[in-house]
């Protein structure tokens, strides 16, 4: 067993592990942040997407030892400290942007990415960017609308 | 998924990474993980210890030797090669290749010299290292050793280097001639089933003064199309018969045939891709 | 609006008609709020103290004698608890049963005794501490297979000296039955043109993100059951629970926590529910299975087969008859085998009026996996042939695609219509719908712009279909074809409603939340039932058996808008009566003269306040002794409710669903002659779906469904070898359209409530997911019409678009011949 120190939404964390664990079950096992999903083996899906340094990775494409100090964030650091919706959050509330909602903390983690890191960008660029991350209800047309408008109110906040 | 048992080792240095090459048994260098992760969730690959190279500091560099060529090291990640401004200016084809690999979180984590020793001949890289003659720093205890890619790729999944040794730097000539890279797949994570990287230098009077192309999504691995460049060299670029020299070329060929398309039709789409891509670069 | 429910709906609509409340506003849900914080408690998301974790092992055979299991090595591992076989499971359950078949097979168990017969069937469990060593145990499992020969297709099936299945039936077509409406051989004596085709789908599958999770506790003080699961029809789970491993009914208590996708394949946890429960039982140790995505890409999902469709037509369009005959290989898990060909009876003649048309089914068992109901069920496949046969019979008698569906659509003025077979369609103006698609699609711009791009060598084509989208399962249709009275039916559910000592409203819908918005659906409903907003109203969106249900309680069949919000409905009215009628004694007042609002009772006539809901809540809880004589106390009401159309069984006349959606999709695609690989360029739909309460949910499932369908219809298929071996267990196999593949769709809607349900909604969830294929498959013959390709069946892939064309003159002159 290894134990692994990092930190997830600015906060440190240590856990026990063996070398074989991978990163999206020691955040979910280990640490109990059940925010983060799986959806499939291979890393196709997105579910178990969340940040490192600020980048957006595949959790279960990692292994936790690979994670050793490393910064993290999950989507339970997106609200702000009294709980207050983030911008990426209130929008895909506000567009329908989820309906079973197992897909979302990976898509949250890419919207709260693409939107501080791109310029504007076209329906077809948001569709572009996120082909790594799968959503089988929603047929993505209000994911992207939700984007946009996450966007929007990132700029208009940065004004 | 999960994988089976393994020790894992976490090396500061190279040298202590090369030691462990040596001491351990059957070592397996864990770079990004992109393409290892599933195969060791699935269980296709059952390796008994992991060397991390994730640690080790002069692996992630991106330099400019005194002969003009890029020397990236093996860790450099697929985001790293889109962004990196050395590369950018000096390759662009190979920042223009790593747009095209997975998607966005497996490009923030996925390496440059972990992609390359895959070897998987429907990767996005080996195309375009082909045609950019790019060349593989090997490292052991027994000392370094340079590979030309064409030497060092030795068939699907198999590549020259011996058990000790770890891939440590990629040496890729500049070039800033035309290029294209191109993959045809019907989503675009998806490994290709057609793909072209071409350089092309047209002279003033409208020869072709230089051609390379290189395809992938082929059964040994991916090619240099020599009979096609040799055809069409030289040559000025309305006198040649484009479609005869492409059809010979690709008649030779052996496309991968798998669930996501025959041989046959692969070729039909190869043929029709470099009849494009070779009248767009020679234009 | 008509008969017991109408109570409910005069309090939602004012006396002039028109809505109050928050009934037909895109209301945010209410549900998301958990979700996005990433605290949606998902099945896997629950944990026992002392969890443990089951794996199994898979046939990796698809037909095969299980010669000899090996689990010592299994046994030795340090944190396995328990391995469990076949040979032990065939002493303590019972088998899994047909529920359609006249003779069920007799040898099917939760676990495989002495043969498998698909590649993914589970043969062994372990339970071990972690879900690490539990996988570990299984790679030390040696099983012996003795491969049979496999009945790779139907036509192998139906082979005199074919392998049987299930050796105890005698046949491997489990089911065979055939109807007559009308007087079909006259219309086709009669007919100017008789048009004939094998249509064909292929193995698909909604695979939601979440797999199959389940957990379960046998408690041995007590002798009860707690499972948890990703369960869409627990009601049914807990029967089933019952009837393998006999655990009675009374001892079983089952949750079901937010579900992560559902789309029907999650009917089919139940027999891993029914597995984890019993490994706890004999383990004494809180277990848990989360299923892999490869686990979950062996089984459940629909069956390949196919239809051969005749259509007899009158020379102007007029469809006069036509015979049918379905082949379903409904692969081997007995359980849901005939269901793809019956419920095909609630669209089989779609928005067209056809009166004299013959039926023939077989369901035929094979060792494909087992087939679950997935989005649409038999429907999407019936309305694919429908629009297929449309398109061919309009090419055959040289008119056009649009004239042969106008010629055909069930008149508005014959609404409320009743199909040959005797499926209502409640409401409805399919002229209407396909008038106003043909215009908000710019259908005729279109035309010219195909023109214009076909003279500049490109390959668009346009494609109409026209669809029903049935909704809430009169289920017993298993019955049409075997004797006896159905035991179950989907038209019904219980619900409660109560007012809790503080004056909160709560709701328990008791039915699974699969991502369809019925958490924020019904809040608002109640809230307009009690004055209040949504987010006043507690709604529990997990089912919980302890609630009470009625036999089939699920999610599923589009039934959410017709039984849910019936029976919370008429739990709320009851309970809003109880309200007023306790105010009234208390105050003294008419019951008639008040209602409810902000809060408080108050008078009718002057709005005056008479007392606070709260103080009444304290009232009717605690202060009994001043609580009114002729009222009991507490503020809780349970109700059922039926939708009384569900019809009883008769062969020549019955109903399988109970509400008609319908909509018409038209498209433009574009076939790459590099590739042939098919871009979409534009996707349109005009939806009815009836009364709508929440225009934002609503709209999400139409798109959603929709790009469901695109799947199918264009990337999604499970690829067998002549093994029977499964080739598609990744998502890098088995393909699903990203964002990327994915169009941007343009959406408008009718409303043309259904008088039979309580607010006039309809069928909402499957209906892109029904009616897009035929859309897109017409669209991509139309493109590729130059070549004279026709299209008969699914998925439409490159390659095999490719195929079709290399022969052709047009391919000869697009390739100079040189390819």
């Amino acid at each position: 067993m290894v134990t692994v120190n990092l930190t997830i939404n600015g906060k440190e964390y240590s856990g026990e592990t063996e070398p074989r664990m991978l990163l999206v079950h020691f955040i979910r096992d280990v640490l109990k942040l059940k925010g983060t999903h799986i959806g499939c083996d291979t890393g196709h899906c997105g579910a178990c997407t969340i940040q490192w340094d600020g980048k957006p990775v595949k959790s279960c494409q990692i292994l936790a030892v690979q994670a050793q100090g490393a910064n993290l964030k999950t989507v339970e650091g997106l609200e702000g400290p009294n709980g207050e919706l983030s911008i990426e959050q209130e929008s895909f509330r506000e567009k329908f942007a989820l309906q079973c909602g197992y897909c979302t903390s990976g898509f949250l983690m890419m919207t709260n990415y693409l939107i501080r890191n791109n310029e504007e960008m076209t329906r077809e660029e948001i569709r572009e960017k996120l082909h790594g991350n799968y959503c089988m209800c929603t047929g993505y047309q209000q994911i992207v609308d939700a984007v946009q408008d996450a966007q929007r109110k990132y700029f208009a906040q940065k004004k | 998924m999960y994988p089976t048992e393994f020790e894992y080792y976490r090396p500061k240095t190279l040298d202590e990474a090369l030691e462990l090459m040596k001491t351990v048994e059957e070592p397996k260098v864990i770079a990004g993980g992109q393409s290892l992760m599933p195969m060791l969730k699935l269980r296709f690959y059952e390796p008994a210890c992991l060397i991390d190279l994730g640690a080790i500091p002069e692996l992630k560099q991106v330099k400019l030797d005194e002969g003009g060529n890029l020397r990236i090291g093996a860790m450099v990640t697929h985001f790293e090669v889109i962004e990196n401004g050395l590369i950018r200016e000096n390759a662009p084809i190979l920042a223009s290749t790593a747009e095209n690999i997975g998607d966005i979180q497996i490009r923030n984590r996925g390496t440059i010299g972990g992609s390359i020793c895959e070897a998987d001949p429907s990767a996005d890289y080996p195309p375009t290292m082909f045609v950019l003659e790019a060349s593989i720093v090997l490292l052991s205890k027994e000392g370094r050793r340079t590979v030309r890619i064409e030497d060092f790729i030795k068939g699907p999944y198999e590549t020259d280097a011996r058990e000790d040794e770890i891939a440590v730097e990629i040496i890729v000539p500049k070039s800033t001639d035309q290029y294209h890279v191109e993959k045809y797949a019907r989503r675009k994570a998806d490994f290709a089933v057609v793909s072209v990287a071409a350089i092309a230098r047209t002279a003033s009077d409208g020869s072709i003064e230089e051609l390379r192309i290189a395809a992938g999504a082929l059964t040994d691995g991916p090619e240099r199309l020599k009979s096609l460049e040799s055809a069409l060299k030289g040559k000025k670029k309305d006198s040649v018969d484009l479609q005869t020299s492409i059809s010979e070329t690709v008649d030779a060929l052996t496309p991968i045939s798998d669930i996501h398309g025959g041989e046959e039709y692969r070729k039909y789409s190869l043929k029709m891709m470099l009849a494009r891509v070779i009248k767009e670069l020679i234009e | 609006m008509q008969g017991s429910n109408s109570s409910a709906q005069t309090l939602v609509y004012s006396e002039d008609g028109k809505k109050s409340g928050s009934v037909g506003k895109a209301v945010p849900r209410i549900e998301d709020l958990k979700i996005i914080r990433g605290k949606g408690g998902y099945a896997d998301d629950i944990e026992f103290a002392d969890q443990h974790y089951a794996a199994f092992h898979f046939s990796p055979f698809a037909h095969a004698k299980i010669k000899n299991i090996d689990i010592s090595k299994a046994l030795e591992l340090p944190g396995v608890i328990y391995v469990l076989t076949g040979e032990e499971v065939k002493k303590i359950t019972n088998p899994m049963k047909s529920r359609a078949a006249t003779k069920s097979p007799t040898s099917h168990y939760i676990l495989a005794v002495d043969k498998v017969r698909y590649m993914g069937e589970p043969v062994v469990a372990v339970v071990a501490k972690t879900k690490y060593i539990a996988a570990d145990a299984i790679d030390l499992i040696d099983v012996e297979y003795d491969p049979l020969p496999v009945v790779a297709t139907i036509e192998d099936a139906m082979k005199k000296e074919s392998e049987l299945i299930y050796p105890e039936i005698g046949t491997n077509q489990l089911i065979e039955d055939h109807f007559k409406f009308g007087d079909t051989e006259k219309a086709f004596k009669e007919a100017d043109k008789i048009v004939k085709d094998r249509i064909r789908i292929h193995r698909y599958a909604s695979t939601p993100l979440e797999t199959f999770v389940t957990s379960a506790f046998y408690d041995q003080t007590r002798d009860e059951l707690l499972a948890y699961a990703s369960d869409q029809q627990p009601g049914r789970t807990v029967g089933s629970i019952e009837s393998t491993i006999k655990i009675p009914q009374s001892k079983i208590r089952l949750i079901v926590p937010q579900v992560g996708g559902g789309f029907g394949n999650k009917l089919a946890i139940w027999q891993y529910v029914a597995l984890v429960s019993l490994l706890s039982k004999l383990t004494g140790k809180p277990v848990k299975w989360v299923q892999t995505r490869t686990e979950s890409l062996y089984a459940f999902h629909r069956p390949r087969g196919f239809m051969d469709a005749e259509f007899a037509l009158r020379k102007d369009g007029k469809i006069l008859g036509a015979r049918l005959t379905d082949w379903q290989a409904d692969g081997n898990w007995p359980y849901v085998a005939a269901l793809y060909s019956l419920i095909k009876f609630a669209n089989m003649c779609g928005v067209y009026e056809i009166r004299n048309l013959d039926y023939s089914y077989h369901s035929v068992a094979t060792n494909d996996p087992p087939i679950v109901q997935d989005r649409g069920v038999g429907k999407p496949f019936m309305s694919f042939a429908l629009e297929r046969m449309m398109d061919k019979s309009a090419d055959a008698l040289g008119i056009d695609r649009t004239i042969i569906r106008e010629k055909n659509f069930v008149p508005a003025e014959k609404m409320p219509y009743t199909t040959f077979s005797g499926e209502v369609y409640e409401s409805g103006n399919y002229p209407e719908n396909f008038r106003r698609a043909l215009n908000f699609s710019e259908y005729h711009e279109k035309l010219k712009l195909q023109e214009k791009l076909r003279k500049e060598g490109r390959y668009v084509g346009i494609g109409i279909a026209c669809g029903i989208e049935p909704g809430t399962s009169n289920l017993g249709y298993y019955f049409l074809s075997k004797e006896g009275d159905p035991d179950y039916n989907g038209a019904g559910q219980m619900a409660t409603v109560e007012m809790v000592a503080d004056g909160t409203v709560k709701v328990n819908m008791n039915g699974p939340e699969i991502g369809t918005g019925h958490v924020t659906t019904i809040a608002q409903v109640v809230s307009d039932v009690f004055g209040l907003e949504p987010e006043d109203i507690i709604v529990d969106g997990w089912y919980d058996s302890v609630h009470g249900h009625l036999t089939y309680a699920g999610t599923y069949s589009n039934a959410f808008n017709d039984v849910y919000l019936g029976a919370v409905m008429k739990a709320a009215t009851l309970l809003k009566e109880k309200i007023l009628a306790i105010a009234a004694s208390l105050k003294k007042e008419n019951v008639e003269d008040l209602d409810i609002a902000e809060g408080h009772v108050f008078r009718k006539s002057d709005s005056e306040k008479l007392v606070g809901v709260k103080e009444l809540a304290k009232i009717s809880y605690g202060r009994l002794l001043s609580f009114p004589k002729d009222q009991d106390p507490g503020l809780k009401i349970t109700a059922s409710y039926v939708n009384k159309t569900a019809k009883p069984f008769h062969r020549d006349d019955f109903n399988v669903q109970l509400t008609h959606s319908n909509s018409t999709h038209i498209c433009l695609v574009e076939v790459s002659p590099e590739n042939w690989n098919v871009k979409i360029l534009d996707y349109s739909i005009v939806h009815d779906a009836g009364k709508v309460i929440n225009p934002g949910i609503v709209d999400g499932m139409a798109i959603g469904s929709t790009v469901s369908g695109i799947g199918g219809a264009l990337y999604e298929e499970f690829l067998f070898d002549e093994q029977g071996n499964n080739l598609s267990l990744t998502f890098a196999e088995y393909m699903k359209p990203t964002a990327m593949e994915s169009p941007e769709i343009k959406l408008d809607e009718m409303e043309s409530p259904a008088p039979n349900t309580v607010f006039g909604t309809k069928a909402v969830g499957e209906g892109g997911a029904i009616t897009s294929l035929g859309a897109i498959a017409g669209a991509v013959e139309d493109a590729l019409k130059p070549f004279g390709v026709k299209i008969s069946e699914l998925p439409i892939k490159p390659e095999k678009l490719w195929e079709m064309v290399k022969d052709t003159d047009e391919y000869k002159k697009l390739t100079g011949g040189a390819n």
